[in-house]
């Protein structure tokens, strides 16, 4: 029920992250917004700031109120037999939304990047789009760690660790799925897999703001 | 020859395919699909012989070229949508179809050669793609083909996957002729797509009358042709006439669905204000 959770906000999630980060700068940008807005005495990495922490409170929103209608749904159809794990799984709840979160800032600071590096819209979007999609739907397939494992003679479950360690929504798959029902006594065997989720949103957010600071992006 | 010429419609469709030709992110994605050959290829040189155990002719099409769906058709099919945005809504944003409306000439015939450029260039993307697709593994299998059921069950699977790009393609074009600002209609195709890709999977749980629903989701009739209840194309057991006579009424909802968008861009598109 958990790993549903966790499959249900980043999957639905990122795909919501990857268009706030895109409109947040192409919106501005269009309607030149952009352009006033850097025009006055804030620091640019005030914008980048700003922006950062309304996105971060909108999909905070967003996955509280998912998570209740995930959660109620389940109760809806399953009933009493998750009775016995109901007190854990809502216990682990505010977790898997603070994990989901670090996973889909992944794809949205990705947007972000994408939107101030390249200008034409189609372009920055499909891009954003094809890197999702690799991410998400081609790479972690069994066909393509089948191929990879032929290659480098590896089995599919040895690619599969591979896998997971390049898309932000499958690191944390093993965790929410292996698990027994106690998430954050888990999460601490699998330690080394959140501060990777963790470092690769840091990375990627540390060069949005080294771009955003240093190109033109009127 | 001198009416071709004339046509206004082969006119805006001729110059719809050098511009599509043109277009870095059409580049890109073909660059992906080149790059995905490469990797299916390079993954079935090790994995196809370990398949064949009976040295049957049967595992290159139903293994090899059976995996290939999955990529060819996302890549394929996000292709036509960035041509069906480019062409409409991209053109609004950079002021190209104002120009373009000035023209002496009916805005059906604009839409009719928009349509059918961006559909020929699709035509030879997918080709492209497919060819490139068996050519490479065809490179590293030195197993028993059949070429001649390989030839013919490729060309059916093109056919129906152009078909799913142009109606993808014409569904893409209604979405910029509809949504006036691009990163609405760019927002709109793409979360269209991947709902579309994701619901497809419920109509499986409809029953009985209801079931015929999935003839108006365009991927789930799409998969329903190439992988026909047991019968799919890659079923080397199956003969070709088999599948194309149990699924030639899906084909023809398929094309159907084509003329009714065509038609819905159109009026959509007349009522565009200059």
């Amino acid at each position: 029920m958990q790993g549903g959770l966790w499959y249900f906000l980043t999957m639905f999630g990122s795909i919501i992250a990857l268009i706030i980060g895109y409109l947040s700068i192409t919106g501005e940008r269009q309607a030149n917004a952009l352009n006033t807005l850097i025009t006055k005495p804030v620091y640019r990495d005030s914008v980048i700031n700003g922006k950062l922490l309304g996105d971060v409170g909108f999909l905070s929103f967003f996955f509280l109120v998912m998570s209740l209608i995930y959660t109620s749904g389940m109760i809806l159809v399953v009933g009493g037999a998750i009775g016995p794990i109901l007190e854990s799984y809502i216990l682990s709840i505010p977790v898997s939304i603070l994990l989901s979160l670090f996973c889909v800032m992944i794809f949205y600071s990705f947007a972000l990047l994408t939107t101030i590096l390249i200008k034409r819209q189609t372009v920055s979007l499909f891009t954003c789009a094809i890197v999702w999609l690799l991410l998400t739907e081609v790479i972690p397939t069994t066909d393509f760690g089948w191929y990879i494992g032929a290659l480098f003679g590896e089995s599919v479950n040895a690619v599969w660790d591979m896998v997971s360690m390049i898309c932000p929504t499958y690191i944390l798959l093993p965790v929410f799925r292996s698990n027994g029902g106690d998430l954050i006594h888990t999460l601490f065997s699998f330690n080394g897999s959140v501060l990777l989720l963790i470092v690769y949103f840091i990375v990627i957010l540390f060069v949005n703001y080294i771009t955003f600071l240093r190109s033109d992006i009127a | 020859m001198n009416i071709l010429e004339r046509s206004p419609v082969i006119t805006i469709a001729n110059m719809e395919f050098t511009v599509l030709a043109r277009q870095p992110l059409i580049w890109i994605i073909c660059i992906v699909i080149v790059l995905l050959s490469f990797v299916h290829a390079a993954g079935n040189m090790v994995l196809l012989p370990q398949w064949i155990l009976d040295g049957s002719s049967e595992v290159f099409i139903s293994g090899a070229m059976n995996n290939s769906f999955w990529y060819t058709t996302l890549f394929c099919s996000l292709l036509a949508m960035g041509i069906g945005i480019t062409s409409i809504s991209e053109e609004r944003s950079n002021g190209n179809i104002r120009v373009l409306l000035s023209k002496p000439m009916y805005r059906r015939d604009l839409i009719a050669g928009k349509f059918l450029g961006a559909s020929a260039f699709l035509l030879v993307a997918v080709s492209m793609a497919l060819v490139l697709c068996v050519v490479t593994t065809l490179l590293v299998f030195n197993g028993p083909v059949s070429l001649s059921d390989l030839a013919v069950r490729m060309s059916c699977y093109g056919i129906v996957l152009f078909l799913y790009c142009v109606l993808t393609l014409g569904i893409a074009m209604l979405i910029g002729a509809y949504f006036k600002e691009l990163a609405l209609a760019l927002i709109f195709a793409f979360s269209y797509m991947y709902f579309g890709w994701i619901l497809c999977y419920y109509f499986d749980y409809f029953k009985g009358t209801i079931s015929s629903l999935k003839l108006l989701d365009p991927y789930r009739l799409y998969c329903g042709i190439v992988f026909e209840s047991g019968i799919g194309i890659f079923n080397v057991s199956i003969p070709v006439v088999t599948w194309f006579n149990s699924v030639s009424l899906e084909i023809g909802f398929l094309i159907l669905e084509i003329i009714v968008i065509f038609l819905a861009n159109c009026i959509v598109f007349n009522k565009e204000e200059s």
